[in-house]
């Protein structure tokens, strides 16, 4: 096979935050018309590093990069799409009370005269979005989109360029598997037309269909460089990844399933979800699958009291009995022992602004407090997050950090150590694995084994159907905001819970 | 054919109710009520409905309405500028010497610049700091004042040269240049910022400043320029106040800072930033105007007035919320 010719080198490219060096002498190669992936543990540096690449972050002096033998400065993100290179990141990005329209044309507006031809526009994003392979209504809201096709507006902005350059920070986070083939689709188009691709993701199926050459990055430094054809699969490069070897990717152990402490019953909320009932027992955990946009996050919103719900029943375990709580009440939730991790982090989920400490605490207080006068015990408040911290590796210089620092699977295992601090015995938990690196995913699951160990029930919602088959006792399936399907996962297949999602069954 | 027939009907239909939603929709509860208060006002006393009154109601509202679209742009990006009041008292003396001295023309032009000035420093120290608005204008609006003071000795400037006040009372076919301008700048501002670049970035800064960033925009000349046109249209209702009072005052702001944000607010431009639309700002400026002018006329005193305008801004805003 010949070899392509080389689009991007990067040298001795170093980049340190106050108290992190984040990259520690990197260097890198991008070839015309391959996928490179860009692998490592939470916090190995990997978003910092495209980062430096797309201009939102200046490196430090000492490094250079080279697009197509000659050397630049990469200056802003302006400079670097003058430059061809674009960037989809890990957090998508949009204003929210702007059209899909609009958000595509930020920064590159169609002007006429001086004035910005609205019209024109929105036929061009039309249009674009019907290439795309996804079409979507221009004049619709940001703010009224969900989350994956938020990204897709991410990307089809990306797109709609000349691109040289194209690099991917976990795209396919709440993706279903319809919408990642329609990126994916799109990624090898560009490719055979000679863009260099750099794809960060934690997913190794995705990895293995898409990538020619993966780099792996560990602590801010260069572990290695793999063709894929090489190896067998991504998995290989696990013990490069977070220095051990890997057994058993989904360690299931089964505990004994108790009494029922958790019933939805008949829930319905317009527009979202229709008469969605199912139970959790204690020791069990229940996976509900389903496509984008089936409705099943929000059920989980609204048995937490986050949202409201239209009719129906939430009842949970109290007293020796099934009592019925309250409505829309977090608090309420709280009260009875039900732990949440909501869907997006970085808006719905963390305090941006606060400590890890504070984050890991902050549902708790109460626990944390003296009883007379309540004033906060800072020094178990601060021993509590580093027992976190040391269990769930959480990268971060110190349990005061500022949250918003953190690197994104990093925030993820803070708002899941939020969730198991406040002592639940009802886990609801929206994608808990998001954006979260092989080696503490295992670490997740094994405290998840610990919980139901312990007696507690737990409802996961995830669109990766790898993590419901591996890690739940019962599988609840969503089909456009309706339950099509409930079965015991040694009774099932992965294809028939797909064919249910899809709807090709009922 | 029946079918395209019927489809047509619904369509026109839906148009007409299409067309009231929307307005309902972007203006809110503030139409209704707005239109209802005239009425009341109206009933009571009929005067309200004179010509005359008209005529005095609409010069008030255009000192309202230019400021009040000053501070728009400022709240749209989740801030507020506390400053533009006294801007206008520092715009103000300083308009009054300079046509003393060097005539009509250069007194009427002076302020702009001033407010214009002072918008850029503000929105200079705001993006480059990246300080939060509020604690950057008070601090300008305490030098504005200052200044306003030295600069007058604490005094009003009389005896301006004739013709100074021709900007306030001057008419083109029977409507005052003061309305005339005001018209015009709403138009350059709806174009401003539905069609144009800038316009639609202030509101992106006020959504998400990082994705602009991201999306290859400077956030900080976009915050400058808001900031200067802040300043700038404040700096033009200085120069029409003055000429109507014909003469320079250090404290001519008074409370039309607090009415600017009032008119922003019940006007449903919301202060997370991003959201409000220069039509409800213009119909806030009208309707707080009408109130006060209303009030005046039926007698009520002016300490009850301000508990009711007090009400009435928390109510609109409470009614707007709750249509969402
Ligand atoms: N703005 C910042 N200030 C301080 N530290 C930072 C900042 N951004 C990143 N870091 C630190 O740099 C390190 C690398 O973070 P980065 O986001 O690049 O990791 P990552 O490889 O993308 O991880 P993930 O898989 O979790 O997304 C982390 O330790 C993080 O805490
Ligand atoms: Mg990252």
């Amino acid at each position: 096979m010949e070899r392509k010719a080389e689009l991007l080198s990067m040298f001795k490219v170093t980049k340190s935050f106050p108290g992190v060096l984040a990259l520690d002498d990197i260097s890198f190669e991008l070839r015309k018309g391959e996928v490179h992936a860009l692998v490592g543990e939470n916090g190995a540096g990997k978003s910092t590093f495209i980062k430096i690449l797309s201009g939102a972050h200046k490196m430090d002096t000492g490094g250079s990069i080279c697009i197509d033998k000659k050397e630049v400065e990469i200056k802003s993100p302006s400079h670097a799409n003058q430059l061809g290179i674009y960037t989809i990141y890990q957090e998508v990005t949009f204003i929210p009370h702007m059209s899909v329209a609009e958000n595509v044309f930020l920064g590159s507006e169609i002007i006429e005269n001086g004035l910005i031809n609205h019209k024109k526009q929105i036929e061009e994003t039309s249009r674009m979005f019907e290439e795309f392979g996804y079409p979507i209504d221009p004049t619709r809201m940001a703010a009224d989109l969900n989350v994956a096709e938020l990204r897709m507006i991410n990307i089809v902005k990306a797109l709609n360029n000349d691109v040289k350059i194209l690099i991917l920070d976990e795209p396919t986070t709440s993706l279903t598997d319809k919408e990642k083939n329609i990126l994916f689709k799109n990624i090898v188009r560009l490719k055979n037309n000679g863009a260099g691709v750099i794809y960060i993701s934690h997913r190794s199926g995705e990895l293995k269909e898409l990538a020619d050459r993966a780099t792996v990055f560990r602590n801010g430094k260069y572990v290695d460089t793999v063709e894929m054809a090489d190896i067998k699969g991504l998995d290989d490069l696990i013990p490069l990844m977070i220095g051990k070897e890997v057994q058993n990717k989904y360690p299931k152990a089964k505990a004994p399933i108790g009494h029922e402490i958790l019933r939805i019953n008949k829930l319905s909320r317009n527009k979202f979800f229709d008469d969605v009932s199912f139970n959790l027992h204690s020791g069990e955990v229940v996976g509900i699958f389903g496509l984008v946009g089936c409705g099943f996050e929000e059920v989980l919103g609204s048995a937490f009291g986050v949202d409201s719900y239209d009719s129906g029943e939430v009842e949970i375990f109290h007293n020796n009995k099934m009592q019925p709580l309250r409505k829309s009440s977090t608090r309420a939730a709280l009260d009875n022992n039900i732990a949440f991790i909501p869907r997006d982090r970085k808006t719905m989920g963390l305090l941006m602004n606060l400590s890890v400490a504070e984050n890991v605490v902050i549902s708790s207080y109460k626990d944390f407090s003296q009883k007379i006068v309540n004033l906060i015990n800072s020094r178990k408040v601060q021993n509590t997050a580093d027992d976190y911290k040391k269990k769930l590796n959480i990268k971060t210089p110190s349990v005061k950090t500022i949250v918003e620092t953190l690197s994104g699977g990093n925030q993820q295992k803070v708002l899941l150590a939020r969730a198991l601090c406040s002592k639940g015995e009802v886990f609801l938990f929206n994608q808990p694995t998001a954006g979260v690196d092989v080696g503490a995913k295992i670490e997740i699951y094994e405290f998840m084994n610990k919980l139901t160990k312990a007696g507690s029930g737990i409802v996961i919602v995830s669109y990766e159907l790898q993590e419901i088959m591996g890690m739940c006792d019962r599988i609840v399936v969503m089909c456009q905001g309706r339950v099509v399907k409930t079965v015991k996962t040694e009774e099932t297949t992965s294809d028939e819970i797909l064919a249910y999602a899809f709807g090709y069954k009922n | 054919m029946e079918m395209t027939q019927a489809n047509l009907l619904t369509a026109e239909d839906n148009g007409i109710k299409a067309r009231l939603k929307k307005i309902y929709n972007s203006t809110g509860m503030l139409l209704i009520v707005f239109v209802a208060l005239i009425l009341v006002m109206g009933i009571i006393n009929p005067r309200f409905f004179t010509i005359g009154n008209s005529v005095i109601l609409t010069r008030q509202a255009c000192f309202l309405a230019l400021i009040s679209m000053g501070q728009m742009l400022v709240i749209l990006t989740g801030g507020v500028d506390v400053s533009l009041g006294a801007i206008i008292g520092l715009c103000s003396v300083v308009s009054a010497i300079v046509a003393k001295e060097y005539g009509v023309m250069a007194g009427w032009m002076t302020p702009i610049l001033i407010g214009l000035l002072v918008g850029v420093f503000n929105g200079f120290v705001v993006a480059i700091f990246r300080i939060d608005s509020f604690a950057v204008t008070l601090g300008s609006m305490s030098i504005c004042n200052g200044l306003a003071l030295i600069i007058s000795k604490g005094l009003t400037i009389y005896n301006l040269p004739k013709g100074f006040k021709d900007l306030a009372y001057a008419k083109v076919l029977s409507v005052p240049l003061p309305v005339i301008i005001t018209i015009a700048v709403i138009v350059l501002m709806a174009i401003i910022l539905y069609r144009m670049r800038f316009g639609r970035y202030i509101y992106a800064v006020g959504g998400n400043p990082e994705a602009l960033r991201l999306a290859g925009v400077n956030v900080n000349k976009v915050t400058i320029g808001l900031f200067a046109g802040a300043g700038l249209l404040t700096g033009l209702c200085a120069a029409i106040l003055t000429s109507r009072i014909n003469s320079g005052q250090p404290n001519l702001g008074g409370s039309l800072m607090m009415d600017s944000i009032a008119a922003c607010v019940v006007g449903g431009v919301t202060f997370q930033g991003g959201v409000g639309k220069l039509g409800g700002v213009i119909l806030g400026a009208l309707f707080l105007s009408a109130l006060s002018n209303g009030f005046d006329l039926i007698g009520v005193s002016s300490f009850v007035k301000q508990v009711i305008v007090g009400f009435i801004i928390i109510i609109a805003v409470v009614i707007d919320k709750m249509k969402k």
